[in-house]
């Protein structure tokens, strides 16, 4: 207490330089606060766009369709289970899927197949939670006529059929029990969302008609389930974890299911950390400064400590203890400035300029800078500032508890 | 004919009836069979009806066809006879080229590249076994593995190694045949996932082998996917012959179509 006492005195009696240094750590933790929440709030961007245009944040599958993504690994859902979906706290929605590999041949003698996804889903359902049907051309995700058997082709794969909205086509894929299963379908559009494994492969149609096709009736793939918003995530996860058991399901959260976009984001945050990283480099050879410029000016004031008996290594924790105090004061206003900022951000994205908001609006993104702030990012914060002072300290401390007194008294 | 991995190795590794009636052919060591084999193999032609039974976990089912193999010509053709679900479902092969025809909405289409290992009718094989020919013989380099007792049975191992651009699946199959017979009794099939580390993919089994046509042929075929437990397919040969002449018009595109030839 009592050098803590003495270290607080001892920074006031350079107010010009305590107060100089501070700055550079208030500036660097209000920068850096900014800086993290605003690559936050771009991840939690691109995720919801990536996930809210079909995939979901998190799936419910059975175990072993991961690996094998055949019918034999398909899954039913119990009326315990589907009640429990539709409560689960932090949940938008969820859609049940079926997906099955087909051959999709076009409605003409002689022609070639091509591979395709068939994916069942329930249009209804998808409407609110996905993006998928804005892009379908010629009305809507199978909207219109709830006639039997319309399929929405991915725009590639029906270039590559031949085939376009309003011909007949022919689906053919193994049937629950291995037999095989051939229709004549209606296509009534095309899709064209910028990825191939849609653009290329995707035949959407109604759930129910897929499993009549294959004979797998209540069958289902998974359940995409998406959450209200990138917070709640992890607690959706948890609570479909507790829903459905280990031994026969398998949840999976956004970053296994999409681990491009995830490694995308772990490659950005590297990024940001190495830019961030310069930032407070600048800061520490600040702290440096400050704290040994006032070491060699009070080398007599440590020889005179050292004479009348303070040991060493409490002059070596004074000199530390007054760089932790200074980043410490700059750690507090820079969250009294930085936190308030960074939540005033958060309820007001920054709208982008013109050419860029042309450019976003292309891909279907809202062209606007918005920041998340989370509590990770404090105390990462707060974990790295002391860090930094602690390092700048011991070069000084060391050289203020070194030595004799003798010397820094003859010295001065 | 379909499977034909498999039975391409029938034809190629079952002797013919002058061969093995020959004592002096006792001698003869793996890579001799396999020369012979090689030599006696182009142009022969078998004709079968066969009944499939496929194994999994969750269901079982049975089907049975009758396919038309011309090896001289590099052609085949499958029809499915049973269940009614798929009869008249045809495939015709043409050098590396497979159709199906579709009775149920009439329609003949070409299997595409990109389908070629999807399961074959539900079972363990793949399209590509069916549409892979007896071209085995120049795309792998056979070599021998030596004598050995398998459960009892003494055998010959022939290992086929693909040549290097050679479009093959597999990384390498050991073949091994019955010594006294020379018919096919166990084939297994490798991957390689790095250089030199081989997987076991397939596990092909034969045996109740009969003598038809002056050759040993195994009547009794299984195949066992390693990595999925609880799979297999088996088929048993109903009727088999071999060397016939078979008419240019079986393997047309509107033989394909004509369901009640499925007979």
């Amino acid at each position: 207490m009592l050098l803590l006492r003495i270290a607080w005195r001892n920074l006031g009696r350079q107010p010009r330089r305590t107060v100089l240094t501070s700055a550079a750590a208030v500036f660097a933790v209000v920068l850096t606060l900014i800086t993290l929440a605003a690559a936050a709030g771009s991840h939690d961007r691109w995720v919801e766009h990536i996930v809210r245009l079909y995939p979901g944040h998190v799936e419910v599958m059975a175990q072993g369709y991961r690996d094998h993504r055949t019918l034999d690994y398909g899954m039913t859902l119990s009326e315990a289970q589907t009640a429990a979906l539709d409560r689960i706290p932090g949940i938008d929605g969820w859609a049940p899927r079926l997906e099955a590999w087909a051959l999709a041949i076009p409605d003409r003698d002689d022609s070639t197949g091509r591979a395709a996804q068939v994916i069942g889903l329930d249009p209804a359902r998808e409407g609110p939670l996905t993006r998928i049907g804005r892009f379908v051309r010629e009305g809507g995700l199978l909207s219109g006529e709830p006639e039997e058997r319309n399929v929405v082709l991915g725009r590639r794969l029906a270039e590559n059929l031949g085939v376009a909205a309003g011909d007949s086509m022919i689906l053919l894929a193994a049937d629950y029990y291995g037999s095989q299963s051939a229709e004549r379908f209606r296509v009534a559009g095309t899709l064209e969302v910028g990825d191939d494994t849609i653009d290329g492969y995707a035949a959407i149609v109604e759930l129910d008609d897929l499993r009549r096709f294959v004979e797998y009736p209540g069958g289902l793939s998974h359940v995409a389930a998406f959450a209200s918003d990138p917070s709640q995530v992890e607690a959706v996860r948890a609570e479909l974890d507790r829903v459905f058991s280990r031994d026969a399901y398998e949840v999976l959260a956004w970053p296994e299911l999409l681990p491009d976009l995830y490694q995308l984001i772990v490659l950005d945050d590297l990024g940001g950390y190495l830019t961030l990283s310069v930032l407070l480099v600048v800061v520490a050879f600040g702290l440096l400064n400050t704290i040994l410029m006032s070491v060699l000016e009070r080398v007599r004031e440590f020889g005179v400590m050292r004479a009348m008996g303070v040991r060493p290594r409490r002059i070596f924790g004074l000199v530390v203890i007054e760089a932790l105090l200074m980043s410490a004061i700059g750690l507090v206003i820079g969250f009294a400035i930085g936190i308030p900022l960074t939540l005033w951000l958060e309820q007001h994205p920054i709208q982008m300029g013109e050419s860029a908001t042309e450019a976003l609006e292309l891909f279907g993104v809202e062209a606007l800078l918005v920041f998340r702030m989370h509590a990770g990012q404090l105390v990462l914060m707060a974990g790295v500032l002391v860090g930094v002072a602690l390092l700048a300290a011991l070069p000084p401390a060391f050289r203020a508890s070194r030595g004799r007194p003798v010397d820094a008294l003859r010295e001065a | 004919m379909m499977i034909s991995l498999a039975f391409a190795l029938l034809l190629v590794l079952l002797p013919s009836a002058a061969h093995a009636a020959d004592p002096s052919y006792e001698g003869l060591d793996a890579a001799a069979i396999v020369k012979l084999a090689e030599d006696s193999m182009r142009g022969d032609t078998a004709q079968m009806k066969a009944t499939m039974h496929i194994t999994t976990p969750r269901w079982e089912r049975t089907l049975s066809f009758r396919s038309w193999d011309d090896g001289r010509n590099d052609r085949s053709l499958t029809r499915i006879l049973a269940p009614r679900k798929d009869k008249g479902t045809g495939f015709l092969r043409l050098a590396n080229t497979l159709w199906m025809y579709l009775p149920r909405v009439e329609r003949t289409t070409r299997i595409p590249p990109s389908m070629m290992l999807q399961s074959w009718m539900g079972s363990d094989f793949t399209n590509d076994d069916l549409a892979r020919d007896s071209s085995m013989v120049d795309d792998y380099e056979a070599s021998v593995i030596g004598a050995r007792e398998i459960e009892g049975t003494q055998v010959l191992g022939v290992l086929l190694v693909p040549h290097e651009d050679a479009p093959v699946v597999w990384a390498k199959i050991e073949a091994w045949i019955t010594a006294d017979a020379h018919a096919p009794f166990l084939f297994l099939y490798y991957d390689e996932d790095k250089p030199g580390e081989f997987e076991l993919i397939r596990r092909m089994r034969f045996s109740d082998v009969r003598r038809v046509d002056g050759r040993n042929v195994p009547h009794q075929w299984s195949m066992e996917p390693i990595d999925k437990p609880g799979h297999m397919t088996e088929i048993t040969l109903d009727e088999i012959e071999f060397d016939r002449d078979l008419a240019d018009s079986i393997f047309t595109q509107s033989n394909l179509k004509r369901s009640e030839a499925a007979r």
